[in-house]
């Protein structure tokens, strides 16, 4: 017994005696005459859950591994939100990796602080792949001009109504509503039935603002409005077509268009709650198809449909338009040297080329850039639905991609609030602006 | 007699305390001195830094939103100051007591919720909470108490209430350890004398325990405004300090300071000013305490 | 029977009641997560209390698949051991002068330490980072050891400090007296009768480090020297829509938490009783 308890100790010490002289390890291996790269993403190795651009990713960097055994790869894959803290810390200490994946409102920051360099090199070195991106892509990575500092795998609609046409028919609705008055019409009849409305999971605070107001707000003010503000050139938070924008969101909140749980269930909930046949719609980004097509069961699956929000009464906005844009893209470190470069040109060129592209689209992705020939029947028939809305639309800004981060803080902040009736639209509206001023 | 064995000699006194203080100074005292550092500085986390002397100061004063999160650290120590403490003190006077059976049992089974982590108590009771799948409901209708169901975590003034359940919750357990170890080193004989003069066990609770507590409790009380000041990961799973910013505490306003808003020097005064905020509530509590401890 | 005793009687039930709920509102939620890890999905969304009709454990499957919890576990365990044993070590010692000794800086040094409690880790993320990398010793083990030993030092010396001042003198007296050294009484009279306050330091120790995620995130890069809490959240996040995996992924941190605690529980109170008994 006492032996026993003995040689387990014994044993228990030499394994951790190897695992703390193991530690040198990372440092120990130098290039062996090979280019070392390290790389930071969030396309989770083995998701249960992987979505189009993670489906991607895979296959496509290990045929870059295995065709250029000359470069040796240190990567950190980690989930989204830990990557972001990652990604923020490892910037403060200057330490970023040679590539990583940028937003675009970190770019500012980033510039400012010297820790990225411009992509363009990268891309003019190959004229066919840079110029096989969709128009737009770039619109959130370029700053002075023409300078470009991500390069985007993804170009989609933040905001699209999901719905179910089976519960729009059993409350009398036969279409989806063209009007603002229409789909308020709407909302009360699904009420009625006993629906909730909309599932909103707004728990991370950016689903209301980035798949719903960004798109609302456009409808009443107008992107020029947008624009403006952006650029500093005289629109303010406090103008009343923004105004009213929040007002309609309170309004839809008020009449009871949501979950009561809106604030403290998140937008993979909001989904649960329309897949479970709870709700009749919900609002999220184009990402969500893919999950969708993997997750929601077939009864579910072949009611849904895409639509977007209605026009609204005086708006300023194109009412065929929906908040889009790239959200991510490949950055590289501003210390990057050359040889490196083109190593990671050409990797990035393979995740983001036209055959990267054709299967994300196989996996109802939506790639920033133009895919090589694919199979159509492979595409879910949602999928079809998004090309074909998306084939009539034009994308508007996203507001969290292209406001500084303070401003944006105090916007989904408030929101959480402005849906619970505990601020009024128009204090709102200021208190937003007293932030956007500060600078 | 005393003064010659336990005369303080450089060499041994080095040897006791120098491991520990070597390890503290550098891993502990000198990230503080780095943040109080940047907390001079207009910082948002590269190169970019220009000096900004004590104006972060002078806006942390002034800034209403950093209040407001100190004010939920209050309600979550009062609350706990009443709900772990208190209850924590009970449960450990009935297991010393001769009422209770099973006391093996319900001290293992109490003290059990402080070993998980606050990340899996937040996601646990994000779950008890949830409107269509959560616990508390499915049993307040099983017990046709329907009325008592609320919108635990989405009504902005009863949020922080509903987010300290679980604090208090998880950490009773430590308390009635606490508590326990301190009525386990009061001489038995006491008790004892205490009984045969007749004090009923709520007297000797009063009088006696108490009193000759009073060491345990301000450790208690320090322990619980320490950890309640400092507070993050619960509440962060559970509302992320939302609706608005109604739930949240100064950790997480300190974080959200640096990873939302690249405001790295700000954050950093933030974290001073916990520190200072924190050092001066226990210096009060230990006055506090002593005043009634003199009585 | 007297009415005294009857009164009595009433007083324990209602005691006994009380108290019992209490223990059940302890481990309800945690059985619960446990029995509804074993269901599916659909059983859970139809009932969410009843007990699985047929225990699934693909949930745990899953999880063991795609979080490779093995790893992480490992480091874990390698990680929180010996920053445990280090931090009752170098806190023992330390609070050992600092209970017994008079000297000038006896109180500033107890005070700075206990300071130390009141640090909130998430807002000095950034310094402990640009520290380790001044050191170069990012992506290192030892760092995270030596940083739970710096942050659970505070609490240990708390609880040491003053338990030993609670412990009479007259046994080391004697033994000084007896001609043995500092170290020697140390050993043989002082940390045996310190046993109580040892168990405590040791499960609240092994916790923080068991637990412990925004260091681990920032300091750590290579996937081998990965621990739990970081394992936890890089598969928790994608099952947040699946409450059934959920709740798998978080019986694998509970549990071995739940095996270490309940066969360490016996030592805990033996070691308080002793303690109490020995005075």
């Amino acid at each position: 017994m006492a032996r026993t308890r003995a040689r387990i100790l014994l044993g228990a010490a030499m394994v951790a005696a190897a695992m703390l002289t193991s530690i040198g390890f990372s440092y120990a291996q130098t290039a062996n005459g090979k280019i070392k790269i390290s790389f930071i993403h969030f396309f989770k190795q083995d998701d249960p859950n992987a979505d189009a651009n993670n489906k991607t990713f895979y296959p496509t960097f290990a045929k870059f591994r295995s065709d250029n055994p000359n470069v040796e790869f240190d990567v950190e894959d980690m989930v989204h939100d830990t990557y972001e803290t990652k990604m923020k810390t490892l910037a403060a200490g200057n330490e970023l990796p040679d590539l990583f994946l940028i937003k675009g409102s970190w770019i500012d920051n980033f510039i400012d602080n010297g820790l990225v360099k411009p992509v363009n090199p990268l891309l003019d070195s190959n004229a066919a792949w840079r110029d096989n991106f969709n128009a737009g892509a770039f619109d959130e990575f370029k700053r002075n001009g023409n300078d470009i500092y991500g390069i985007p795998f993804q170009l989609f609609t933040t905001h699209l109504v999901y719905y179910n046409s089976a519960v729009f028919q059993k409350a009398g609705i036969k279409t989806f509503p063209k009007t603002w008055k229409e789909f308020e019409a709407a909302i009360k009849a699904l009420k009625a039935k006993g629906y909730t409305p909309i599932s909103l999971g707004n728990k991370g605070k950016w689903v209301a603002e980035s798949c719903i107001l960004s798109t609302l707000g456009d409808r009443y003010t107008g992107s020029p409005w947008f624009y403006s503000l952006r650029d500093r050139k005289g629109a303010k938070f406090t103008d009343p077509d923004f105004v009213k924008s929040l007002d309609a969101l309170q309004k839809l909140a008020k009449m009871g268009a949501f979950n009561s749980d809106l604030n403290s269930i998140d937008d993979n909930q909001q989904k649960t709650l329309y897949i479970n046949g709870k709700s009749a719609m919900f609002m999220d980004g184009a990402w969500s198809i893919s999950t969708m097509v993997s997750i929601a069961p077939a009864d579910i699956m072949k009611n849904t449909h895409l639509a977007i929000l209605p026009a609204v009464d005086g708006g300023k906005g194109d009412p065929m338009a929906a908040s889009g844009g790239s959200g991510w893209g490949y950055a590289i470190n501003a210390n990057l040297s050359p040889e490196k470069q083109k190593v990671i040109g050409q990797l990035v060129a393979a995740l983001t080329g036209p055959d990267a592209a054709r299967v994300t689209i196989e996996n109802n992705g939506q790639p920033a850039g133009k895919a090589a020939a694919y199979d159509k029947s492979k595409l879910a028939p949602l999928s079809n639905e998004y090309f074909d809305l998306v084939g009539k639309i034009k994308f508007t800004p996203i507001y969290d991609i292209q406001l500084n981060a303070p401003v944006i803080e105090v916007m989904n902040a408030g929101l959480q609030e402005l849906l619970i009736g505990t601020v009024t639209p128009r204090d709102l509206a200021a208190r937003i602006e007293a932030e956007y001023e500060k600078k | 007699m005393q003064n010659s064995l336990f005369k303080p000699r450089f060499g041994p006194l080095a040897l006791l305390i120098g491991p520990a203080l070597v390890l503290f100074i550098v891993f502990v005292i000198v990230p503080i001195i780095l943040a109080l550092w940047f907390s001079f500085f207009n910082w948002s986390g590269g190169k970019s830094m220009s000096f900004a002397g004590l104006a972060n100061y002078a806006n942390l004063i002034v800034d209403a939103q950093f209040w407001a999160t100190f004010g939920n650290n209050i309600f979550l120590i009062a609350f706990c100051l009443v709900g772990q403490i208190g209850i924590g003190f009970l449960l450990a006077m009935l297991i010393c007591g001769r009422a209770l059976k099973l006391k093996e049992f319900h001290r293992a089974v109490i003290f059990f919720p402080v070993v998980i982590s606050a990340v899996v108590i937040g996601f646990m009771w994000s779950m008890i909470y949830n409107k269509d799948f959560g616990l508390l409901n499915y049993l307040l209708r099983g017990l046709g108490l329907e009325g008592w169901i609320r919108p635990y975590l989405d009504e902005p003034k009863t949020v922080m209430l509903y987010a300290s359940i679980p604090v208090v919750w998880q950490y009773i357990g430590l308390y009635m350890v606490l508590f326990l170890t301190g009525i386990q080193s009061i001489d038995p004989a006491i008790f004892e004398v205490a009984e045969i003069d007749g004090a009923s066990s709520l007297q000797r609770a009063r009088h006696i325990t108490l009193p000759l507590l009073m060491d345990t409790l301000k450790v208690a009380v320090m322990l619980c405004i320490a950890g309640n000041m400092k507070i993050f990961d619960h509440i962060f799973i559970m509302t992320g300090g939302g609706p608005g910013k109604s739930s949240m505490v100064m950790a997480m306003y300190a974080y959200n300071q640096t990873f939302e808003m690249f405001k790295l020097g700000y954050s950093s005064a933030i974290s001073i000013g916990i520190m200072i905020l924190s050092l001066g509530m226990i210096l009060a509590s230990r006055g506090l305490l002593r005043a009634r401890g003199d009585q | 029977m007297t009415r005294h005793g009857i009164g009595r009687g009433v007083q324990g039930f209602l005691i006994n009641a009380s108290v019992l709920f209490f223990s059940i509102l302890c481990l309800f939620p945690i059985i619960w997560m446990g029995y509804s890890s074993l269901k599916t999905k659909q059983e859970f969304a139809r009932d969410i209390i009843s007990l699985p009709t047929s225990p699934q454990f693909g949930n745990y499957v899953d999880a063991f698949r795609v979080g490779e919890m093995q790893i992480y576990f490992l480091n874990s365990v390698l990680v929180a051991s010996v920053s445990v044993i280090a931090v009752v070590i170098a806190a023992f010692l330390a609070s050992y002068a600092l209970a017994r000794y008079r000297f000038r800086l006896n109180a500033p040094l107890f005070v700075l330490f206990i300071s130390g409690l009141l640090v909130p880790v998430h807002g000095l993320l950034i310094p402990v980072f640009i520290l380790f990398k001044r050191l170069s010793m990012l992506n290192n083990r030892i760092s995270l050891i030596l940083l739970y030993v710096a942050y659970g030092l505070p609490l240990a010396i708390f609880l040491f400090e003053s338990f030993i001042k609670s412990i009479p003198r007259e046994m080391e007296e004697a033994s000084y007296i007896d001609g043995a050294g500092l170290f020697l009484t140390l050993r043989r009279i002082i940390f045996p009768m310190a046993s109580p306050a040892m168990a405590t330091v040791t499960i609240l120790s092994f916790l923080s480090a068991w637990n412990e995620f925004p260091f681990a995130l920032v300091l750590l890069k290579s996937k081998a020297l990965k621990t739990l809490p970081i394992g936890l959240t890089n598969f928790s996040g994608q099952f947040v829509t699946d409450y059934t995996k959920l709740m798998a992924a978080l019986m694998i941190t509970i549990v071995p938490m739940m095996i270490v605690y309940f066969l360490s529980y016996k030592t805990i109170m033996r070691g308080m009783l002793a303690g109490a008994v020995k005075q």
